[in-house]
């Protein structure tokens, strides 16, 4: 038996591509998200105002555009993710990273919104670091 | 190296690769809310009387600090090694205590940081030896 990195033998069949889907699945959910706060934003830019002072106090309508965006990007990436492949997954991480990073910059003008979002962001950053190469594994068997 | 026979390499990247990013995003995030109250220390106050109600720039050089030296601990952990993996498990615990004694200045923030800091601990400690595999 030759003893390479991956000579071990998977243990998972039905979960890998189960948590492929659940991060693929949570990456569009989350796209969606972005999309809804950042058209609320651009729409009605000034229902979401910030009264103090803040570094990164854009106008409304920036950060509403910068969560269209990003709501774009993650559904794309997602329906990637769907495909298996190690980009994607890793454009995936990256998303998501970023997803969360912007989502803290953004905390103060609606943080239930931003908290709900990082923290479906922390679990596909999970499931595609963990689960990410089960698919993989099942398909080299 | 004798990790008996469980759960192999792959996982042991996964995970050492989830902490490591954890980490990562944990420093940039203590960095935002540094640079947020070093910047603009007057938003950030704290009415109430508190025992650790210290210049809001002094929390923000705190954060600061605290996230710069997470930040880059976190690709420490990729490699997985053993003192990595407890300097990482100090760093978040340090981390989500000083979120902790901040979070009546920025509750959700300090929700946030003490959630990821979190994240960290279990994966270093609950899955410890498939990071260092």
């Amino acid at each position: 038996m030759s003893m390479d990195q991956t000579g071990m033998e998977p243990e998972t069949s039905g979960w890998a591509a189960g948590w492929i889907a659940f991060a693929g699945i949570a990456m569009i959910m989350i796209g969606i998200f972005h999309a809804i706060a950042g058209l609320s934003e651009v729409f009605d830019s000034d229902s979401f105002v910030l009264t103090q002072e803040y570094v990164l106090k854009f106008n409304a309508s920036t950060w509403g555009w910068i969560h269209l965006i990003a709501g774009v990007v993650l559904i794309l990436a997602g329906v990637g993710v769907f495909g298996g492949a190690t980009w994607a997954r890793m454009v995936g991480i990256l998303v998501a990273m970023l997803s969360a990073i912007a989502n803290f910059a953004w905390l103060l003008y609606v943080p239930l919104w931003s908290i709900l979002i990082i923290f479906v962001d922390i679990s596909i950053i999970w499931a595609l670091t963990v689960h990410g190469r089960d698919l993989e594994r099942m398909s080299e068997t | 190296m004798s990790m008996s026979d469980r759960e192999p390499s792959m996982w042991a990247s996964g995970w050492a690769m989830f902490a490591g990013l954890m980490m990562i995003m944990l420093g940039i995030f203590h960095a935002i809310a540094g640079f947020a109250e070093i910047i603009d220390p007057d938003s950030f106050v704290v009415t109430q009387k508190y025992v650790f109600k210290f210049d809001t720039s002094t929390w923000g050089w705190i954060h600061l600090i605290v996230g710069i030296v997470v930040f880059f601990a976190g690709f420490g952990v990729f490699r997985g090694a053993v003192w990595a993996r407890t300097v990482g498990v100090i760093l978040a615990v340090v981390s989500a205590a000083a979120a902790f004694a901040w979070l009546p200045y920025v509750p959700f923030w300090s929700l946030l940081l003490i959630f990821v800091a979190i994240s960290v601990i279990w994966a270093l400690t609950a899955h410890g030896r498939d990071v260092s595999g």
